[in-house]
């Protein structure tokens, strides 16, 4: 999930916006929302009934 | 001089445009190399790289590319093929090489690297939107 959050973040943050500090503060966004949304999912899940 | 001046400028807009078009298809065709020829050379390195590695981590969990033409597991196949498509050559080679053309659905990362190599066509999609634009002068 790290790696496909990691890959996915440097291209939507390269491609996202125009100035390399904002491309890099983007991608960093980017991949903080996929690991967090990622991990809350988990958890949800977690307690549903199998 | 206004016909010519005007004959000029068609003529400079037809080769920008044509120049976008090709930057394109070659951002389809290798992952990467769109921004490489339109001078993006840092960008380039990171969008291929990414794609590449996206795509050599789903041939390598297991995961299998979707044919166009047949399928055997339904018609929402056919829309993983176009997905899959989009990783270009790469997708036309491993295809003609029969590389992920088994369905390895026994390996528990199988899934995973579906997801994989299907995410990493549909990002050298963006990738060829953007060369586009950057050649068409859409984008600074």
């Amino acid at each position: 999930m790290l790696l496909f959050a990691l890959l996915v973040s440097v291209v939507f943050g390269i491609i996202g916006r125009d100035t390399p500090r904002q491309q890099a503060l983007y991608g960093l966004k980017v991949f903080a929302e996929f690991v967090g949304v990622g991990l809350v999912l988990a958890w949800l899940l977690y307690w549903l009934p199998g | 001089m206004e016909e010519r001046k005007l004959a000029e400028t068609a003529s400079e807009k037809g080769r920008v445009k044509a120049g976008a078009w090709l930057c394109g298809l070659l951002a389809w065709a290798v992952p990467g190399a769109g921004h490489l020829w339109a001078g993006r050379i840092l960008s380039g390195l990171l969008l291929g790289g990414a794609v590449w590695t996206m795509y050599a981590l789903g041939l390598l969990l297991g995961g299998h590319l979707f044919s166009l033409f047949n399928s055997t597991t339904g018609l929402l196949s056919y829309v993983f093929g176009l997905f899959n498509l989009g990783a270009g050559l790469l997708y036309v080679a491993s295809r003609a090489l029969e590389i992920g053309a088994i369905d390895q659905a026994e390996r528990a990362t199988a899934e995973y690297g579906n997801v994989f190599l299907m995410v990493a066509g549909l990002l050298n999609y963006l990738l060829a939107l953007d060369a586009f634009d950057i050649r068409a002068g859409r984008k600074s």
